[in-house]
């Protein structure tokens, strides 16, 4: 067994609102280990974003962590002080965001924002900052890397400037890379670099990647696991080869129906049918009851617990339970 | 920035560089000295000798006026000083925090706004006596609250932006993001800010220096200037004339200049 870089164990987070406080998370429990990239799938509105911000300690101001541990390398994430926690960032651990185009200052140039962060974490001086940071500009793929950074974020592509975030993320060499939906805002031929890019430093640098994405073609090509969230629970989590041989939970069945693949070319894309429960209605039923085709009495007042289908696959729906697959 | 086809930041650049030009000349040069009296050459109307003629007492109004505008700079430039980095930096603590503390500063820079400036002005010259000093300081208190309502709404604005998150997941700390990442962007409504207050203060100190409570005797100033003048109208109106251009020119040419900056870094063009 390699040595675990992450532990999310049974972690909970409530949001208040005007109407009260109701939990976003609930039973979060997952494990990373060194080197392994992991992706967490599901629809918008299931809580992806707000695992990866539980992680980070950067949660909004409404969201509250009520219960559970993150561990990360052994440290325990809840007991750490708000400055400890700061440290923290950026060094062992970093994010890559959605959208490139507004993650970088746009009144900033690209060698200051990377050279302020390598001087915040590393305390180099600024000659030997600036070289290291086209060190990692040219370890990202850009080429020029001497010109690029005095240029400003409006002067480079949406790739490149993910590139550069992604170079940003790297200057500490963290133990864990968040990348939460790095790809969603680039066109499919960039998409590809990108997830090639990330391959190579899980490689070479051995950076373990929590990858939260809505796209399971994308989780296939890159992951070595997958975590199926839905409305703020994991529903099923599994190899990747597991998941997509033999999708237990109904969500992953509709989800992977979903894709669009060549040979499905002249039929309807499937699509589950309605949306993700508001945080407001979530009882003590099964949450996915409500969308499920193949919803019992007993889904809809009983909350269906966890089922071991085989050592790493693990799912929580009343179906598996009777002798363990089903047929779609 | 010069090959900009805004009619307005020409005109006020123009203005305002005029102006900036005739400060600096009266550092090193003034034509006759301020306070020299000759009693022969008084209501003298504009000449070759004297440009813009002479006043009741003799002196050269064209030194008055260039010696002048080292008064209108100087409190122009102090007030917006005082107003800007004051301003700025509680609207930028009240935009970033948020919550309470943004109410308590806000409500506070409501009261100040709810207050006329000449009044506060006056007050603090009841006080503490009537001078130059005084004056400035209360037109930079007075320039507080507006600065602040800008850089509130800039930073409230900003501070949910990706690339505050990301340098918050880089580990930069708050006071790092509010002046290396988020200043920046909410700079140039402030520098427009800045320089309508400006005018603002010019003509504020005028007004002051008018009623006899800014600059004193014989200092000159725009306002103290036209001040006297009012009382030789009939007699002498090239008197009225030289301060009077001049104000307009500042007001007019800091207002002009500030539109043409908005107007400069108006994406929607």
């Amino acid at each position: 067994m390699s040595e675990s870089v992450l532990n999310v164990n049974n972690l909970e987070v409530n949001i208040k609102s005007s109407k009260g406080t109701f939990p976003v998370l609930e039973n979060i429990s997952f494990n990373i280990n060194k080197g392994e990239i992991v992706g967490l799938v599901g629809e918008s509105g299931c809580g992806k974003s707000m695992t990866s911000l539980a992680i980070m300690g950067l949660l909004p101001n409404q969201a509250k962590w009520t219960k559970g541990e993150i561990t990360l390398s052994s440290k325990q994430l809840q007991s750490l002080s708000p400055e400890e926690m700061r440290k923290l960032r950026g060094n062992q651990l970093a994010m890559i965001f959605q959208d490139p185009m507004t993650s970088l200052n746009p009144v900033l140039t690209i060698g200051y924002q990377l050279i302020e962060s390598i001087k915040l974490h590393l305390q180099y001086p600024k000659a030997k900052a600036k070289t290291y940071a086209i060190d990692l500009l040219t370890k990202v793929g850009l080429s020029r890397a001497d010109k690029l950074i005095y240029q400003y974020p409006h002067e480079l592509s949406g790739g490149m400037r993910q590139r550069v975030m992604i170079a940003m993320a790297l200057v500490c060499n963290p133990t864990l890379l968040i990348a939460d939906e790095p790809t969603t805002a680039l066109d499919v031929t960039i998409q590809a670099q990108i997830i090639d890019l990330l391959k190579e430093l899980n490689k070479k640098e051995g950076t373990s990647i929590l990858f939260i994405s809505h796209d399971l073609g994308l989780v296939h090509d890159l992951c070595d696991k997958v975590f199926v969230m839905y409305a703020g629970e994991i529903v099923e989590q599994a190899t990747v080869q597991e998941l997509f041989d033999n999708p237990q939970h109904p969500y992953t069945k509709g989800l992977i129906q979903s894709l669009p693949l060549p040979e499905k070319k002249k039929e309807r894309l499937y699509s589950i049918p309605g949306t993700v429960p508001g945080i407001h209605d979530r009882g003590q039923n099964c949450r996915f009851s409500s969308r499920c085709p193949h919803v019992t009495e007993h889904c809809t007042t009983h909350h269906p617990s966890q089922i071991q289908i085989s050592k790493t696959h693990v799912v929580h729906c009343f179906l598996s339970e009777k002798g363990g697959t089903t047929s779609g | 920035m010069l090959n900009t086809k805004s009619i307005q930041l020409k005109i006020g650049a123009t203005f305002v560089s005029f102006l900036f030009l005739v400060m600096i000349i009266s550092l090193f040069y003034l034509p006759y000295e301020v306070n020299y009296m000759v009693v022969e050459d008084r209501f003298l109307p504009p000449s070759l000798e004297h440009p813009f003629g002479t006043d009741n007492f003799g002196r050269d109004i064209l030194s008055r006026i260039m010696q002048g505008s080292q008064t209108a700079f100087l409190v122009g430039f102090t007030a917006v000083s005082i107003g800007g980095i004051g301003g700025t930096i509680i609207g930028a603590i009240a935009g970033y925090v948020g919550g309470w503390i943004d109410e308590i500063f806000m409500r506070i820079m409501d009261a100040m706004m709810a207050f006329p400036g000449i009044l506060l002005a006056l007050m603090f010259i009841t006080v503490f006596g009537s001078s130059l000093t005084n004056t400035t300081i209360a037109l930079g208190i007075m320039s507080i609250p507006g600065f602040a309502r800008i850089a509130r709404s800039g930073f409230i604005q900003y501070k949910q932006f990706d690339f505050v998150k990301a340098a918050n997941g880089m580990g930069a700390s708050h006071v790092s993001i509010i002046f290396t990442h988020i200043l920046p962007n909410v700079l140039s409504p402030i520098i427009v800010a800045a320089s309508m207050s400006f005018a603002g203060a010019v003509l504020a100190e005028a007004g002051l220096s008018y009623l006899g409570l800014g600059v004193q005797p014989p200092d000159p100033s725009w306002g103290r200037m036209l001040n006297e003048a009012q009382s030789y109208i009939t007699k002498a109106p090239w008197y009225t004339l030289a301060p009077g251009i001049f104000i307009t020119i500042t007001v007019l040419g800091f207002n002009l200049l500030g539109d043409g900056i908005r107007e400069l870094r108006d994406p929607r063009k």
